[in-house]
C-alpha cells in the first residue's frame, strides 16, 4: 500500500496515512490475518484517527458473524425433515432410473 | 452427469469417468485416511465411520429391497442438509428441490465409484454444489444486478463519500434471534448471483479459497476479491437494520469499538 495524505492526520504526524479507500480495500485480508505486519500497522494507525473506518471495520466483522449465525443450528436442534412429497418424488425418480438399467 | 429418469443408463465406464471428474475421490480404498476428516460442511448426521460404511454397503446391495431401503434412509438422513446447500445457492425453493432430486439420482447412479477417500457427506456435498451451480449457469438469462450500488464510493482524496454509521453494540446479542437470522438469510438471497455463490461457499459452507476457486473456475485472487465485495454488499444491505439510531440522532461521534 502506498501511504498518501490524510487530512485528519495530526499536525506533527511523522509520516503519511493510507486512505480510507485503501484501508477498506484491504479489509478482507486484514480480517483473515493475511496482511504483512507493516500493512497491519498502517491500518492500525489509520483506525486510530478515523472513526468512520472504525465503524466500517466493526460492521464488516459483525456482518461475517451474522452470516455464520444465520445458518448455524443450535446444538440441540434436529434438522427439519424433508417434505414427504419431496422424498416420494426422489424415490420415484430413482426407481424409474433403476428399472431403466 | 445428470441422467433423466427413464433414460437407459450410459455405459458404466463413461458414467464413472464423468462422476470422477466431479467427485473428489479418484482412487484408493476405504481406510483410516477417511477418518482424517476434511472440514465438514455442517455437522455429519452419520454418527460414525462404521455406520457410514454400513450405509454405503447397503446402497450397493444386490438385493433391490435392501438397496431401496438404504436409499430412502440416505435421503431422510442427509436430504435436509443437502437441500439447504442447494437453497443457499439457488434462492428458489422449487429450484433447490429439483436440484436435490438430481443430486440423489446422481448419487444413486455413481455410488459405485465412491472410493472412500472422503466422507460420504463430503462427496455428496460436492455433487449438490456442482448441480446447483450448473443450474445457475443454464438459468442465467437476465442481466445480473450490479454490485456497485452496494459498494462504498470514494472521493478523489480517498475518503468515503459518506462516513460509515456505527452499528448498535447490541447486535452481538441479537445474533441468535431467529428474526435476525431470517433477516440475514434474506439479505444473502438478494446478493447478485456471482457474489452470493462465493459468499455461500466460503463463509457459510466454509470451503477454502483453493477449493472454491476450483469449483467456480476462478483464480484464488478472484475468489478473494469477490468474497470481500460480497461481504461489503451484504454489510450495506444489513446496515439499515443495525445502525445505532440513537447515536445518529443525537449527532454524537461514533463510538470506537
Amino acid at each position: 500500500m502506498d501511504p498518501s495524505d490524510k487530512e485528519n492526520a495530526a499536525a506533527s504526524a511523522p509520516s503519511k496515512y493510507i486512505t480510507c479507500r485503501q484501508l477498506i480495500d484491504f479489509l478482507g485480508d486484514y480480517v483473515a490475518d493475511e496482511l504483512a505486519a507493516g500493512d497491519q500497522h498502517e491500518i492500525a494507525r489509520h483506525l486510530a484517527v478515523c472513526p468512520s473506518c472504525v465503524a466500517y471495520l466493526d460492521s464488516y466483522a459483525q456482518t461475517i458473524r451474522l452470516e455464520h449465525a444465520a445458518y448455524s443450528e443450535p446444538p440441540s436442534a434436529q434438522p427439519a425433515p424433508l417434505p414427504e412429497e419431496l422424498v416420494r418424488r426422489i424415490l420415484l425418480a430413482r426407481s424409474r432410473a433403476a428399472s431403466a438399467r | 452427469m445428470k441422467d433423466e429418469p427413464g433414460t437407459p443408463a450410459a455405459e458404466p465406464e463413461a458414467e464413472c469417468a464423468q462422476a470422477a471428474a466431479k467427485a473428489p475421490s479418484a482412487s484408493g480404498e476405504v481406510d483410516a485416511r477417511a477418518a482424517a476428516v476434511e472440514p465438514q460442511p455442517g455437522s455429519d448426521p452419520a454418527r460414525s465411520l462404521s455406520e457410514e460404511s454400513a450405509l454405503i454397503a447397503a446402497l450397493r446391495d444386490h438385493d433391490p429391497k435392501k438397496e431401496s431401503q438404504a436409499y430412502e434412509r440416505l435421503i431422510r438422513t442427509y436430504g435436509t442438509q443437502l437441500l439447504t446447500v442447494a437453497r443457499q445457492l439457488l434462492v428458489s425453493e422449487a429450484d433447490a428441490q429439483d436440484v436435490l432430486q438430481e443430486t440423489f439420482l446422481s448419487i444413486f447412479l455413481h455410488i459405485g465409484t465412491f472410493a472412500g477417500d472422503s466422507r460420504l457427506l463430503t462427496w455428496m456435498h460436492r455433487i449438490v454444489v456442482n448441480a446447483a451451480l450448473m443450474r445457475l449457469r443454464t438459468q442465467r438469462r437476465k442481466a445480473e444486478q450490479s454490485i456497485d450500488e452496494l459498494l462504498p464510493s470514494y472521493r478523489e482524496d480517498g475518503h468515503q463519500v459518506s462516513d460509515t454509521l456505527p452499528w448498535r453494540a447490541s447486535v452481538a446479542s441479537e445474533l441468535e434471534d431467529e428474526q435476525t437470522r431470517a433477516l440475514v438469510r434474506q439479505a444473502i438471497d438478494k446478493l447478485p448471483e456471482s457474489y452470493r455463490t462465493v459468499l455461500v461457499l466460503r463463509d457459510i459452507q466454509e470451503l477454502d479459497t483453493q477449493e472454491t476457486a476450483q469449483i467456480l473456475g476462478l483464480t484464488q485472487g478472484a475468489v478473494k476479491v469477490r468474497l470481500h465485495r460480497a461481504r461489503q454488499a451484504l454489510r450495506k444491505l444489513l446496515e439499515p437494520h443495525f445502525i445505532d439510531l440513537a447515536a445518529v440522532r443525537s449527532g454524537l461521534p461514533p463510538v470506537s469499538s
